[in-house]
């Protein structure tokens, strides 16, 4: 029936995927999607998409030829060196990312809905929930995710469509007007927020000819339905609010929210009660970031032993492998936070430093396996 | 089915009905030597709650008039029924005789004679148990347990008549040696889910337990939850519908209280009477039940980050009535309604101690008075005594009192912040409740099954979850039970 | 050991709570800390803005209601920045804008095309006015404002409600939000509705194109 092992289902992987690609490029991709390439963003959307697949077919390739999920392969397949350099970089990444994404969380919690809070007190707020949640283990927080779901998708669907009434077609009539590098920058940009992928490579799959076969089929669902809701929310803020103003907006998916009116409704405004949907989106992109900066950390730690008892402990984490990590996360958000335009400077690490890296490091993992596999 | 004849050996007979009564710890068997010269074996067999001292008497009557017969007058006797104590015919197949057990009656066996004698007796105690103050239904029986452990585990039987209904006796508390039943059904309860029950409430070295309140503490994984991980009951039919879907009841004596486990959220919010009503009605109570729960949890913070922190959300002119309202009260909205929360639970903490028509009168005089006395007084604002009071409505629309304990004492933290911090503390807190929810489990089962993992039953479990399909639509148990025996419900085949 | 971590790690938790408790401060305003403006006027006198803001009736009901005053004199200033600071610091409460209905520009106000544009600009960074306030333009502000007093309701409110009604027969109520978007897509013609005011009532006369980087153009 329910096993504690670790895993979690497909139901679950989907949903998750789904939250952890839509939100945060729903959230912040628009504008500068704009500023590049205009109406033609949706071409990139779909070329950043397909690159998308293209790499998630790669790491199912890669999956295959591990047969296990990636801690137990550099576990059990490479030499000691090599399996700390690439976990370590691996784990820096992700604390770097959970830091953005605590920014980014609490830069939009502050700038909607508490401006007269302090931005440190609604950072620790959150990387302490953040925290909480991880320590409950990934199963946990799939069935948070699981549940929230469709309560979190519909209403945000809902109000997308209930925009198309201020649509103006004379803001999307001008299209194929961007150059070619335009629109590559613009793909690649994209293929930036669907990097975490990446961490499918983590998921512990079932036990079967075809490894990872499942899990990639499944995320190659959440790409689909989270590329789909990226196309039309993009069509749709463009087409309310035109290319050059979507390019000066800092949240302009939050700000179609407010204009949004429906007659003889009861509320007079649906902003703050729609950043629920960022909310829990941004904490599912948060919360995978520190669960596999805990998780690498905790592999790390891992003592070698066959006994069953040292194994469940194993299992358990202990305070300072969620402490340290959370802590780190907090000082990388405070951090950008000095920063005139943190985005733009993470996502100059994340375009040039760690996307490069992550497309290199798992063909580099099975090759090493390999090696050592044969000598 | 074929049937067993009743044979003249006894020995076959007791094993025979020992073997289906295994593990039936309230059942009785009372061996005899009877007759003159004490030579014919005979023995009793009932359950045990069910001696009256009708029976008593008849027994007595029997056994006397027995001693003074020879072995061979015994069995003629006995054949044509002489003392006319089986008011029909005597048992001729083993299986009638089971049946005869469970109904209520006590079956005499007698060394030589194929055939078993029905006594009579009442039957299942009817008398002496109590309609349930708590957890009242619009349809269904208005039974409660009592506080004997054998006179609840009895009313159960009444209602599930079959000897796969195990009863599992031990003895808990050092030095109360209290009575602990664990009733479930044999192959519908996972084998594995009945031992680790017993091995939980076996676990601590305790002085007494008066209640099974007590059990339920020790016996919980995440102590520290607000979440009840046991269902609680004093209802008999509820106890037989959980079994039957699978799950295990624990009866502990002095405890009108039986506790039901694995206990998911899902089930806090059902009641019996969901499964008595037609699929309207049901589904329409168990909604409004589930807004009501979320409500008690939500509303006061809503309205302390809608009134302080974003104004936008509201209409115009309703704003305006709240800031009308506000004015001239002294305390800030945020205490005003810890204020207001917090006599709502001192009125209610008074009602249950007070005795009868006292408690009932308290609400009224606290309620009604004392609220419109502190609104002219300007002391809280209308519109939180409407707040507050909805809440009240709303976690009194809980079926389980346990359970929506735990959203009152949450609904402070959301309370507290809302107040700090708005929408985004309400979030903060509702995100966080969730995920405590999502952590949790009961006996190895998610707290929110049915919502998570309902692939693993074919999507059958959300049939009896938000609203409740059509009974002929549930046909299938829920996960916690046997996986061998899952169809609970299907159609006759003509 | 498990128990014991768990205790410790709970109690970590609340301590945490606690202390950011205490080292920070409830940053709550009152709702009756608030005023909410439901008019915006702006015009431009003796080449300064000048700014006011129409308030809801205090007491929604009673005789006193219908003859109470919701405005506070105008002010003047160099620029529509320093004009709204300057009003709003003469104010006893926080202004909370977000039942802001409507926004009324004077005729003048609109021929300064370069004070105009700033006002969107200022109020595009700013983001404090609803976008979906509606604008309209009047001849003379305190006209405007003066017959507020002869109307079943306030000024805003019956503003809103009549270009409402009229929207049907005269075209699309513009809002504050197709302003600032225009000004930097420059792709359509934007009509803002020209209100004249005649004895006590207002008339729907004509509009003020804008748009496309040109500057506003009356027509009637």
């Amino acid at each position: 029936m329910y096993v504690n092992n670790g895993e979690i289902s497909s139901r679950q992987t989907f949903r998750l995927y789904v939250f952890d690609l839509m939100g945060i490029a729903t959230l912040l991709l628009p504008p500068y999607l704009a500023q590049l390439c205009g109406i033609d963003g949706i071409w990139a959307i779909l070329i950043g998409t397909g690159a998308g697949v293209l790499y998630l077919i790669y790491l199912g390739w890669v999956m295959k030829r591990m047969q296990m999920d990636a801690c137990t392969y550099l576990r059990e397949n490479t030499g000691v060196i090599f399996r700390f350099t690439t976990v370590g970089l691996v784990w820096l990444h992700s604390i770097i990312t959970a830091g953005f994404c605590a920014y980014v969380f609490s830069n939009l919690m502050q700038y909607t809905l508490v401006r007269e809070s302090k931005f440190w007190i609604i950072l620790f707020v959150i990387v302490l929930v953040a925290a909480y949640a991880v320590s409950g283990g990934i199963e946990s927080r799939a069935r948070v995710y699981e549940v929230l779901f469709l309560p979190v998708l519909i209403p945000y669907i809902a109000m997308m469509l209930a925009t198309i009434k201020d649509f103006e077609f004379v803001y999307v009539e001008d299209v194929f007007r961007v150059s070619g590098r335009q629109l590559l920058e613009g793909s690649y940009l994209v293929f930036l927020f669907l990097a975490p992928l990446f961490y499918s490579l983590f998921l512990i799959g079932e036990k079967e000819k075809n490894y990872g076969r499942n899990v990639v089929k499944t995320i190659l669902c959440s790409i689909g339905l989270s590329a789909l809701i990226l196309f039309l929310s993009y069509v749709l803020l463009v087409g309310n609010f035109g290319e050059n103003a979507l390019a000066k907006m800092r949240f302009p998916v939050v700000t179609i929210m407010s204009t949004i009116q429906f007659k003889g409704n009861f509320l007079k405004r649906m902003d703050a009660l729609m950043l629920g949907v960022w909310f829990f989106t941004l904490y599912a992109l948060l919360n995978l970031h520190l669960h596999y900066g805990v998780l690498l950390l905790k592999d790390a730690a891992l003592k070698e032993n066959k006994n069953q008892k040292a194994k469940q402990e194993g299992r358990q984490t202990k305070w300072w492998q969620l402490v340290v990590p959370s802590v780190l996360v907090f000082g990388i958000a405070y951090v950008l936070q000095q920063y005139e335009d943190g985005i733009r400077l993470f996502l100059n690490y994340y375009a040039y430093v760690a996307v490069p890296i992550m497309v290199v490091l798992p063909l580099v993992f099975v090759i090493v396996g390999r090696k050592n596999k044969s000598a | 089915m074929e049937k067993t004849k009743i044979t003249i050996d006894i020995e076959k007979s007791e094993k025979a009905i020992r073997k289906a009564f295994s593990t039936c710890d309230d059942l009785k068997f009372r061996q005899m030597d009877i007759g003159r010269e004490r030579k014919v074996r005979g023995f009793l067999c009932y359950i045990e709650v069910n001696v009256g001292n009708e029976m008593l008497n008849v027994l007595g009557r029997m056994i006397a008039f027995l001693e003074s017969l020879s072995a061979e007058e015994i069995e003629q006797t006995v054949k044509g029924n002489t003392f006319a104590l089986s008011d029909a015919e005597p048992y001729e197949y083993m299986e009638d005789a089971i049946k005869g057990v469970l109904i209520g009656d006590a079956v005499l066996f007698v060394d030589g004679f194929a055939g078993a004698l029905k006594i009579p007796d009442k039957g299942y105690p009817k008398m002496g148990v109590s309609e349930s103050d708590e957890e009242k239904v619009v349809r269904g029986s208005s039974e409660s347990f009592t506080d004997s452990e054998k006179a609840n585990t009895a009313l159960i039987r009444r209602r599930i008549r079959n000897t796969g209904l195990k009863v599992k006796e031990f003895q808990v508390g050092v030095r109360s040696f209290t009575n602990v039943a664990i009733v479930y059904m044999e192959g519908l309860a996972d084998t594995k889910l009945v031992e680790e029950t017993h091995r939980r409430l076996t676990e601590y070295d305790i002085d007494g337990v008066m209640d099974s309140g007590v059990l339920e503490q020790l016996a919980e994984e995440a102590w520290y939850s607000p979440f009840p991980q046991f269902h609680s009951t004093r209802r008999p039919d509820r106890a037989a519908i959980a079994i039957l879907q699978g799950k295990v009841v624990v009866l502990v004596d002095n405890s009108p209280v039986a506790l039901m486990l694995p206990a998911d959220a899902n089930s806090f919010l059902k009641t019996s009477d969901d499964y008595y009503n037609r699929f309207y009605m049901a589904s329409f109570a168990r909604l409004l039940r589930y807004a009501a729960a979320f409500f008690a949890l939500t509303l006061p913070g809503l309205y302390l980050a809608v009134t302080n922190f974003h104004t936008q959300i509201l209409p115009t002119p309703l704003l305006l009535s709240f800031w009308q309202a506000r004015i001239g009260v002294p305390f800030p909205a945020a205490l005003e309604v810890l204020l207001m929360e917090l006599s709502f639970e001192l009125l209610r903490e008074a009602g249950v101690r007070l005795p009868g028509t006292l408690g009932n009168t308290i609400g009224i005089v606290g309620g009604l008075i004392i609220g419109q006395a502190a609104v002219d007084a300007n002391l809280v604002s209308p519109i939180v005594v409407i707040v507050v009071a909805f809440t009240a409505l709303c976690s009194f629309a809980i079926p389980n009192e346990e359970f929506a304990f735990s959203f009152r004492i949450l609904k402070f933290l959301l309370i507290f912040l809302s107040a700090w911090l708005g929408f985004f503390g309400f979030l903060i807190g509702l995100f966080g409740v969730l995920v405590h929810m999502a952590g949790l489990k009961s006996f190895d089962t998610p707290y929110l099954t049915p919502y998570v993992g309902p692939q693993l039953n074919g999507y059958q479990d959300e049939k009896d979850a938000l609203v409740r399909f059509p009974l002929r639509m549930i046909w299938k148990r829920p996960i916690y039970a046997n996986m061998n025996e899952r169809t609970k419900l299907k159609k006759k085949e003509k | 050991m498990h128990d014991m971590s768990s205790y410790i790690r709970i109690k970590f938790y609340v301590l945490c709570m606690m202390a950011v408790l205490v080292l920070s401060a409830c940053a709550a305003t009152e709702l009756e800390e608030r005023c909410f403006p439901i008019l915006t006027s702006v015009g431009f006198e003796d080449r300064k803005v000048t700014y006011a803001l129409g308030f809801p009736r205090e007491g929604l009901a009673g005789e006193e209601s219908k003859n109470s005053k919701t405005n506070v004199s105008r002010v003047k200033a160099k620029n529509f920045k320093e004009s709204k600071t300057k009003y709003e610091s003469r104010l006893n409460k926080v202004v909370d804008y977000n039942h802001l209905k409507v926004i009324v520009l004077e005729e003048d106000f609109m021929e300064q095309v370069k004070i105009y544009e700033e006002m969107i600009d200022y109020l595009a960074e700013l983001e404090e006015f609803p976008r979906n306030t509606y604008v309209c333009a009047v001849e003379d502000v305190e006209d405007l404002l003066e017959i507020e007093k002869d109307l079943p309701q306030e000024l805003g409110t019956y503003l809103e409600e009549y270009l409402n009604k009229q929207e049907n027969a005269k075209g699309d109520i513009l809002t504050l939000g197709d302003l600032m978007d225009e000004k930097e897509n420059k792709k359509m013609v934007l009509y803002i509705p020209y209100l004249e005011v005649e004895d006590s009532y207002v008339e729907w006369e004509g509009y003020y194109a804008v748009g496309m980087g040109l500057p506003p153009v009356k027509f009637q």
